[in-house]
C-alpha cells in the first residue's frame, strides 16, 4: 500500500521542476565557497577539512533548512489545492501511510541533494588540485547524518504543514527553526535539537574535531525524532477534518 | 430491499451550533436517492461524514450492513466512489495522468481509465492539461474518477454544477443508467427539485439540518394534492432561501 | 488607491502576515544582538555595529521580503480572486496597491530593527556619541536593497501561481548574495545581483584583528559611502518595478 501511495507521489511531482532548485542551490556554495577557499589559502590551511566547512556552512545553517520547508509546502500544497484532500482521503488506504509517502519523498530529495553536495565537494577539491586523498569515510558520515537530520527537519515541518494551510508561513517557520539550530548548536544542544541535528550530522563548523555525541547515539536520536513525528503527523492526518 | 446507506441520528455541530442534526437517512441497494436541500443546508456536511471526510459529534452511519468506524473505513471506502463539492485535480498534469494517480491507489485494472473517460466523453481530451479545462470539463473528469473502480456506491454532490444544459441533460441520462448496467446505487444531491424528476426514486429533503421528508418521489404529490411539487418542496424549505 | 490599500488590509485579516514578519524581525534581532559585549567591541560598539549589520541583513531581509510577498499574493491565487479582482480595477493598479502593503509591512518591520538596534547599543552603554549620520545613511543603505529584493518577489509572486518558484528564486538570489560578501576579490559579484548590495553599500571595515592578537590592534575605518551604486540600485529598483508592472499587465488572469 505505501509504495503504491509513493509511486502516486512520484506521479503528481511530474512536470513540476521543484527539484532543480535542490541542483541548483548546492551549486552556488560549491562555486563561490571554492573561490574564497582558493582567495584565503593562508588561513585555512585544513585543506579538504577547510573546503568543506566553505561549501556547507551556510547550507546547512539557512539554505538547507529553508529549501526543506518549501519543498514540504509545496507536496501538502498540492493536495490543498483545487479540492484534492477530497478525493485523497477516499482512497481506500489508511491515512497514517498518506503522511507517510510524503515523508519519504521528502526523504529522497534530501538524500539526493546530500549526495550531490558530496559530488560537487570532491570535484571542487579535485579541480582545486587538493593532493591528499579526499576523506570518503568522513564524507559519507557527513552526508549521511545530514540527511538523516534533514529527514527529521522534513518531519517537523510535513507536520506543521498538515495544520497551517499557508504557503508562506511554514517556510517562515523552517527559517526561523534553522536559525534556532544554529543558536542551539552553538549553547551545545545540537544533538538534541530537531531544527540543529542537519548542521550537527554536517559538521560543517569543525570538520575534524569528533562529535560530542557518538555516531550511534546521533543516529538513535535522528530515527527518535523521525519515528516521533511520523506518528504525530499519521495522528494529525487521521483526525483531519475536511 | 437491501439498505446500503442508513444513518441514525446524525449530528453535526461546529462549535455548539448544529449543521446537521438527528438525521435519518436510508438509501435503498439499486436506487438512485435524491437529496434534496437549499444552500447551506448541510447536504454536504452529511455526504462528507458517509465518507468520513468529517467526524460526526453524534449518531451513526452504516453502509452496507457494517459501521463506519476507522477500522473499517478503508474496506467501505474501496467499494464507494464520490464527486465532493467542487472537482478535485492536479491542475499540472493531464486528465490521464490525474486517474492514473487515483487508479494507483485504487488497484483497478487500466482499461477502467479509458473507460470512464469514454463514459464522461473526455477521451479526446484526455492530454490536455486539467488547469486548461473549463468548469464543466473538471466537472467530467471529477465523475469519471468517482466512476474509477466501478463502486457498489456513488455519491454525488450537486454533479451539475457548471455543466451547460446539454450536459446537465447528458449527466442525468449517464446517472439514470448506472444502477441498471452496473448495478450500482446513487447518492445525488441538488438544491433543485426539478433536476430530480424522472431521476431519483427516491428523496430525502432537507433544511437547516433537517430531515423534512424522506419516500419516494412519487408519495411526496400526495402530502398535498392542491400544490405542485415544487411549491411544496418550498414550502418544506422556506421560501426565501430555495432558489 | 487608499481604498485599494484599505482592501488589502482587510484582505490580509487573520492571516498574521504582520505577526510573521515581526517574528522573522525577531529573529534577526536575537541573532544580531547575540555575542559578547566587553572591551573593544563595547568601546567600538556602535562601528561594530554597523561593520556587522549588514550582513546579519542580508540573511534575514529577503527571507522577510520572499515570505511577506509569497503571503499576501497567495492570497489571490489560493482563492482564484485574480479574475473577480481584474475586472474591478486596472491590473497596475492593483500591482501597486500591494506592492504599496507589502513595503509598508516591510518598513515597519525595518523600523522595528533599527530602533531596537538603537535602544540596544544605549542600554549596553556603546562608547562614544550615537553616530546619528552615519546610522542615518546606514538605514537608508539597508532599506534600497531591502526594497530592491522586494520589488523582486513581489512581481515573481504575483507572476506565478506556484509560489515554490519565487522562493526558490528568492533563496537562491540571497545565497550568492550572501556569498558574494565573503568574496572581496570578485567585486563585480555583489554589484551584479541586488541581494549583494548589502555588502556593495556597507561602510565600514575592521583591520587589523588576527587570530593571536584578537582586536589588540584591530580598528575600524569609515570609507567613502557608494552613492554612484546606490543610484545604480536606485535605478535597478524602478526598472524592475516597470517591468514587473508591465508584466503583470500583459499576464491573462
Amino acid at each position: 500500500m505505501l509504495l503504491k501511495l509513493l509511486k502516486a507521489e512520484r506521479m503528481k511531482l511530474r512536470r513540476s521542476p521543484v527539484w532543480i532548485a535542490f541542483i541548483i542551490m548546492p551549486v552556488v556554495p560549491a562555486l563561490l565557497g571554492t573561490i574564497n577557499y582558493l582567495g584565503n589559502l593562508g588561513v585555512l590551511q585544513s585543506e579538504w577539512y577547510s573546503l568543506w566547512t566553505q561549501h556547507t556552512l551556510f547550507t546547512c545553517y539557512f539554505f538547507l533548512p529553508i529549501l526543506i520547508g518549501v519543498y514540504c509546502s509545496y507536496i501538502m500544497r498540492l493536495e490543498q489545492n483545487n479540492h484534492n484532500w477530497n478525493r485523497l482521503l477516499v482512497m481506500p488506504v489508511p491515512r497514517g501511510l498518506v503522511y507517510m509517502s510524503k515523508l519519504i519523498t521528502a526523504s529522497l530529495m534530501i538524500a539526493l541533494s546530500e549526495i550531490w553536495i558530496g559530488a560537487l565537494f570532491i570535484i571542487s577539491g579535485k579541480l582545486c588540485g587538493l593532493s591528499a586523498a579526499p576523506p570518503w569515510l568522513e564524507l559519507i558520515k557527513w552526508c549521511a547524518f545530514g540527511t538523516l537530520g534533514g529527514i527529521v527537519m522534513a518531519a517537523v515541518q510535513l507536520c506543521i504543514s498538515i495544520f497551517i494551510k499557508s504557503f508562506a508561513l511554514p517556510v517562515g517557520i523552517a527559517f526561523g527553526g534553522g536559525i534556532s539550530g544554529l543558536a542551539l548548536l552553538a549553547k551545545g544542544y545540537g544533538y538534541i535539537w530537531p531544527y540543529s541535528l542537519m548542521a550537527y550530522g554536517m559538521e560543517s563548523n569543525a570538520p575534524q574535531e569528533a562529535m560530542t555525541v557518538s555516531s550511534g547515539p546521533f543516529a538513535v536520536i535522528c530515527i527518535g525524532y523521525i519515528a516521533l513525528f511520523t506518528i504525530a503527523g499519521s495522528i494529525l492526518m487521521s483526525r483531519k477534518e475536511l | 430491499m437491501n439498505e446500503i446507506v442508513r444513518t441514525h441520528g446524525l449530528t453535526k455541530s461546529y462549535d455548539g451550533s448544529p449543521c446537521v442534526s438527528n438525521l435519518n437517512m436510508s438509501v435503498r441497494e439499486g436506487r438512485i436517492y435524491g437529496f434534496l436541500g437549499p444552500n447551506g443546508a448541510g447536504k454536504s456536511t452529511t455526504l462528507k461524514m458517509l465518507l468520513g471526510l468529517v467526524r460526526p459529534t453524534g449518531g451513526e452511519i452504516t453502509v452496507f450492513g457494517k459501521r463506519l468506524t476507522p477500522k473499517n473505513r478503508i474496506e467501505i471506502l474501496r467499494n464507494t466512489g464520490s464527486l465532493i463539492e467542487s472537482p478535485s485535480y492536479y491542475g499540472h498534469l493531464t486528465a490521464e495522468e490525474n486517474l492514473e494517480i487515483y487508479r494507483t491507489l485504487l488497484g483497478v485494472p487500466k482499461k477502467n481509465i479509458d473507460e470512464v473517460l469514454r463514459i464522461v466523453r473526455l477521451d479526446r481530451q484526455k492530454r490536455k492539461k486539467t488547469s486548461a479545462f473549463s468548469l464543466g470539463m473538471k466537472q467530467r473528469l471529477g465523475l469519471a474518477s468517482a466512476l474509477l473502480a466501478f463502486p457498489k456506491l456513488l455519491i454525488l454532490d450537486e454533479p451539475t454544477n457548471g455543466l451547460d444544459p446539454a450536459g446537465i441533460q447528458e449527466m442525468r441520462e449517464l446517472i439514470r443508467s448506472l444502477p441498471k448496467k452496473y448495478g450500482m446505487t446513487v447518492i445525488v444531491s441538488s438544491h433543485l427539485l426539478s433536476e430530480m424528476d424522472q431521476l431519483a426514486e427516491d428523496v430525502g429533503i432537507i433544511a437547516n439540518g433537517r430531515m423534512k421528508y424522506q419516500g419516494e418521489l412519487s408519495r411526496l404529490h400526495e402530502t398535498d394534492r392542491s400544490k405542485t411539487l415544487e411549491e411544496i418542496f418550498l414550502d418544506m424549505t422556506g421560501k426565501d432561501v430555495s432558489l | 488607491m487608499i481604498g485599494l490599500l484599505k482592501c488589502e488590509y482587510r484582505k490580509t485579516r487573520r492571516r498574521y502576515v504582520f505577526i510573521t514578519a515581526l517574528v522573522i524581525t525577531a529573529c534577526e534581532l536575537v541573532f544580531a544582538f547575540y555575542g559578547k559585549y566587553e572591551g573593544f567591541i563595547l568601546e567600538n560598539g556602535w562601528m561594530s555595529f554597523l561593520y556587522q549589520l549588514p550582513l546579519i541583513n542580508s540573511i534575514f531581509f529577503p527571507v522577510l521580503s520572499i515570505v511577506v510577498a509569497s503571503r499576501l499574493c497567495d492570497i489571490e491565487h489560493k482563492g482564484q480572486q485574480l479574475k473577480l479582482l481584474c475586472t474591478m480595477t486596472e491590473k497596475g493598479r492593483l500591482y501597486d496597491a500591494k506592492l504599496l502593503y507589502g513595503l509598508g509591512i516591510v518598513s515597519l518591520c525595518l523600523a522595528v530593527t533599527f530602533g531596537a538596534e538603537i535602544i540596544f547599543g544605549k542600554v549596553m552603554g556603546f562608547g562614544g556619541e550615537l553616530p546619528v549620520k552615519l546610522y542615518l545613511i546606514y538605514m537608508l543603505f539597508t532599506a534600497a536593497p531591502t526594497f530592491a529584493v522586494y520589488v523582486f518577489q513581489h512581481t515573481l509572486s504575483m507572476l506565478f501561481k506556484n509560489q515554490a518558484i519565487p522562493f526558490f528564486a528568492g533563496i537562491i538570489g540571497e545565497f550568492a548574495g550572501l556569498f558574494s560578501m565573503f568574496l572581496p576579490q570578485l567585486p563585480a559579484l555583489r554589484k551584479a545581483i541586488i541581494w549583494g548590495y548589502y555588502g556593495v553599500l556597507q561602510f565600514v571595515g575592521l583591520y587589523g584583528w588576527t587570530k593571536e592578537t584578537r582586536y589588540e590592534n584591530a580598528y575600524f575605518e569609515i570609507y567613502d559611502r557608494d552613492w554612484t551604486f546606490f543610484a545604480v540600485l536606485v535605478v535597478l529598483t524602478v526598472v524592475m518595478y516597470l517591468i514587473g508592472r508591465k508584466l503583470f499587465d500583459m499576464k491573462e488572469v
